[in-house]
């Protein structure tokens, strides 16, 4: 992965190629949640959501961080592209913390991705990983190796706990998406 | 620790897809509401978006013309495949250029400058250039590929050579194309690479005047870069009198280089094929 992507960074077409191949689905997906299923308008998303992730992919620091900055980029231009109704904000919020997307500029969303890990911290009793969430997610958000020094903690510790809390908001999603029937 | 015996990956998947029969339906969404630390077990292993791809289903399936289209759609320009080449001057000097070498170097290049020049009928008989496999044409329409090779150099594009058929083309070098016609007719270019079938250039809005021409639109010159379609890469000229829109659903060249598999309005078409090899992709 890590080869492949450093290829893709020097313009090889088939290590990008891979890249496309591995994520556009997904990222068809959200588009679609954000489209009310609408195929070619989800379409047009995926295209614009990859066109500028091809065009930048030189800022992405370390390889396994180009999914959640890709989904960042479809967040961003799903947002942009126009505005759903609170219910679906409320999946997508979800689905973006589960994808590791930055939070949106939209400060609407901003609030509603707090709501959401509010909503699933309260089911969650280890006080470290509260912790751990807070201030993954506060604002300004802290990178896991801020969030270990912050806390004193190996930096192992910070990333399987929060791979735990991801599996938690997965689980909200998978129930939201259901209970949303609206894809 | 054991899987859940309620919440597994597979049953997951079938409950976004709506393809859990309705009884396991409601168990299985209760218990997604219920502190399963085994079902967060599950929960880790999915990959990120993998719920939103399968909530979405086969909606997000692309056919593989879509996702070729797609994934060149999003290319930087400068890993485009395709573009267009302003200094279409240039290029119509080719058989001025092309000449001149002959004259210096005939016995290099003589062929080439023959089959330029020549009657079509003797045309028909040159193979040094086409592919020995170019299917016959009908009497009525004849179409000519004539490959370019070229560079671009201080941002103009440049001929060096004459396309032979599986030319192996550097790094660094173009295709260009000129056809050649015996009346007029709607041509399309299609490559048949490592992605399958693409249409490289439809000429559907109007069509080309009999006689030979470059390639290129609005003044422009088509240039190929054919690393991105793969390493052996064929490419085709189709001609024909009436449009041919079906060329765009094209799942195998075959169709169009097998007389007896076209589609009855390209029984006529005329067909020719270059073969070319490319360097490492980048």
């Amino acid at each position: 992965m890590e080869n492949e992507f450093l290829a893709a960074c020097s313009g090889d077409h088939k290590a990008l190629r891979a890249l496309f191949d591995r994520y556009h689905r997904r990222v068809m997906g959200y588009c679609l949640l954000s489209t009310h299923g609408d195929r070619e308008q989800a379409m047009d998303l995926t295209q614009d959501t990859f066109t500028r992730a091809f065009k930048s992919l030189h800022r992405v620091d370390e390889p396994e961080h180009f999914a959640g900055w890709l989904f960042t980029i479809a967040a961003n231009v799903c947002h942009s592209h126009g505005a759903a109704e609170q219910r679906r904000r409320q999946v997508m919020s979800l689905f973006e913390l589960e994808t590791q997307a930055a939070a949106p500029d939209d400060k609407e969303m901003r609030e509603q991705r707090i709501a959401a890990v509010q909503r699933l911290l309260a089911s969650v009793d280890d006080p470290l990983l509260q912790q751990i969430v807070t201030l993954k997610y506060s604002e300004p958000e802290h990178t896991t190796r801020q969030i270990a020094e912050q806390l004193a903690i190996p930096h192992g510790t910070v990333t399987v706990k929060l791979m735990r809390f991801r599996a938690a908001v997965r689980r909200e999603l998978a129930w939201e998406l259901l209970d949303a029937e609206e894809v | 620790m054991a899987d859940c015996p309620i919440a597994t990956r597979e049953r997951l998947l079938a409950l976004l897809t709506r393809k859990l029969p309705a009884a396991e339906q409601k168990q299985l969404r209760a218990h997604l509401r219920t502190p399963c630390e085994r079902c967060l077990e599950l929960m880790e292993q999915l990959g990120d978006g993998e719920l939103a791809e399968a909530m979405a289903g086969d909606r997000t399936r692309l056919s593989r013309r879509e996702a070729n289209g797609l994934f060149r759609s999003v290319l930087p320009a400068d890993l485009q495949p395709i573009t267009f080449l302003d200094g279409l001057r240039d290029l119509t000097r080719v058989p001025t250029l092309l000449t001149t070498y002959a004259a210096v170097l005939a016995l290099l290049i003589g062929f080439g400058t023959y089959y330029m020049f020549a009657p079509p009928d003797a045309q028909s008989r040159y193979t040094g250039v086409k592919a020995a496999s170019a299917p016959a044409q009908s009497p009525a329409l004849q179409a000519s590929l004539i490959g370019v090779v070229g560079k671009v150099l201080d941002g103009q594009p440049d001929v060096v050579r004459r396309a032979m058929d599986n030319e192996l083309l550097a790094s660094d070098e173009l295709l260009l194309f000129r056809y050649r016609l015996s009346e007029p007719a709607f041509i399309y270019l299609l490559a048949d690479g490592a992605n399958g079938v693409e249409v490289l250039y439809s000429g559907d809005a109007e069509q080309a005047t009999a006689g030979e021409h470059e390639l290129g639109a609005a003044d422009q010159a088509l240039a190929l870069d054919a690393r991105p379609l793969g390493e052996d890469v064929r490419i085709v000229l189709v001609a024909a009198t009436e449009r041919q829109p079906q060329l765009a659903q094209l799942e195998s060249l075959e169709a169009v280089l097998d007389p007896a598999r076209r589609v009855d309005s390209c029984l006529s078409c005329a067909v020719d094929l270059l073969r070319v090899r490319t360097a490492l992709q980048r």
